[in-house]
């Protein structure tokens, strides 16, 4: 067997505007199922698919935050949101729904760096 | 080198098909390998053969179709996300009751772990869309 690949997975945008949000996360676990390295990164619009309060009923939506415990049942625990991002929108840790690595700017580059495969959603 | 493609893009809502298939053509022109094509989220619209453009527009969907069987390329629309859109073959059509299908000659329905299998096959994973 090859070595594993360390995939990127990226999130910039809202949840509910597309379907990217589940359709990322789908992947996201895909890779894990391949016993990939997985990281998962939220930034830009994207850190609102993280917020606790969610209840898209009234816009006859699943709630695609339920499904964010999944990364933990498949062991990606290399979960990042970035901090400017957050900042950008008067957010903070405490307002997430599962608990994330927070990153400046020059580890965001980093992480970018370090990966073989990035698929952005 | 070897090439892999993922499509999100939906013809005539995106750009990202037309690119793909410039790309796509340039790779084979190169002398490269295509792996495989992925087509997921909106991109799974690519693969319907029911797309009936004017006649001064590209048809897209019928463009790859050919490609893809000219080439013998290894096209795989994502089954979850393709059967949600209203993109279903024979088989689905038929288990799930529905009247018709219309999944180009040439594509396959599979599962989300063929684009990780592209990944991880080839030198170089693309993505045409988002």
């Amino acid at each position: 067997m090859m070595n594993p690949k360390s995939f990127l997975i990226i999130n910039r945008h809202s949840p509910y505007q597309t379907n990217s949000a589940k359709e990322a996360l789908d992947v996201a676990l895909m890779t894990a199922v391949f016993n990939q390295k997985t990281s998962v990164l939220f930034m830009d619009d994207g850190i609102y698919q993280l917020l606790k309060k969610q209840d898209p009923t009234d816009i006859t939506q699943k709630n695609s935050a339920a499904t964010f415990p999944m990364l933990e049942m498949y062991d990606v625990d290399a979960v990042y949101v970035e901090q400017a991002s957050l900042e950008a929108r008067n957010l903070n840790e405490q307002d997430l729904l599962m608990p994330v690595q927070v990153i400046d700017s020059e580890s965001l580059r980093e992480l970018i760096e370090n990966q073989t495969i990035i698929l952005n959603f | 080198m070897i090439f892999s493609l993922a499509i999100y893009g939906a013809p005539y809502a995106s750009q990202a098909p037309d690119t793909a298939y410039q790309f796509a053509n340039a790779v084979i022109a190169s002398g490269h390998k295509i792996h495989r094509i992925f087509f997921y989220m909106d991109g799974v619209q690519n693969a319907t053969k029911l797309a009936s453009p004017p006649q001064d527009e590209a048809d897209i969907p019928a463009r790859w179709s050919r490609f893809i069987l000219d080439h013998q390329i290894d096209a795989v629309v994502c089954i979850a996300a393709a059967l949600r859109r209203g993109v279903i073959n024979e088989e689905e059509a038929n288990r799930y009751d529905k009247p018709s299908s219309n999944l180009a000659e040439g594509f396959t329905l599979s599962g989300l772990g063929q684009l990780v299998e592209a990944g991880i096959e080839s030198d170089r994973l693309v993505t045409f869309g988002y």
